[in-house]
């Protein structure tokens, strides 16, 4: 069965995708999560505009890019399936750090707290482990675009 | 950086494709790569596997050591000039 290969961002545009995903989707959590201050109803519209733009800049790289999403076979060149394959490890051993120090944080803030770390309250467990899913998701296609050289025909 | 563990691999690839008035997509699609694959080989970025290698050669019918040698190749111009040294040497 043929199947439809969904086109693929440059190197740059992967680039460009990501830094404004770090910027904008932690600006969106700050007005739509943790509100340090009341928001006007417009200032929340504009918040959660803020936040739809970061989806789709996610989904944009996630997608677009061969990282996460299952390619074809044959999809990529040996070179491709080199880098792809990289990005994969190195997204799975600073994952595997995060969740470690997650799980340390969240172990030692529950049993006594001596360290004085903050307290592991629903909210921020919840953006935590938000964040992380966010991260996972977009890491591969990240390390990929930012370890790949900008070829000049790209 | 996309290195293969290619720093001490050397190529002529360029070259070869030049003379033989193929660009990146036309050299790229006979060896089954994406064109970007072989700038990046061009440029030293990335070593092919021998599959790889041994398919370039095949396109400009040379054997594979004439396209890629673990040692510098010679400047163009001295191996142009070295027969006619030696001949005039005779």
């Amino acid at each position: 069965m043929a199947t439809t290969q969904v086109p693929r961002l440059s190197t740059r545009k992967a680039r460009w995708f990501s830094i404004a995903l770090a910027l904008l989707f932690p600006v969106a959590q700050i007005g739509l999560i943790i509100r340090p201050w009341p928001l006007s109803p417009m200032a929340e519209v504009a918040f959660a505009v803020i936040f739809l733009v970061a989806m789709a800049l996610g989904l944009a790289v996630m997608i677009g890019t061969p990282g996460w999403r299952r390619e074809a076979k044959g999809a990529l060149d040996e070179r491709e399936a080199i880098e792809t394959a990289r990005a994969l490890s190195l997204s799975y051993r600073i994952m595997g750090l995060l969740l470690m120090a997650f799980t340390l944080w969240y172990g030692l803030a529950t049993r006594g707290n001596s360290l004085g770390l903050p307290e592991p309250g629903t909210m921020l467990v919840v953006l935590l482990l938000i964040n992380m899913l966010w991260l996972q998701l977009i890491l591969p296609s990240a390390i990929l675009a930012w370890n790949t050289p900008v070829d000049e025909e790209d | 950086m996309t290195n293969n563990d290619a720093s001490s691999l050397h190529n002529r690839l360029a070259l070869f494709r030049a003379e033989a008035g193929l660009s990146r997509e036309d050299l790229a699609s006979q060896v089954g790569v994406n064109p970007q694959t072989i700038g990046f080989l061009e440029r030293g970025q990335y070593g092919p596997s021998l599959e790889l290698g041994l398919k370039l050669a095949r396109v400009f019918g040379v054997p594979v050591e004439m396209l890629f040698s673990l040692e510098p190749f010679a400047p163009l111009a001295a191996s142009l000039a070295a027969p006619r040294i030696m001949e005039g040497g005779r």
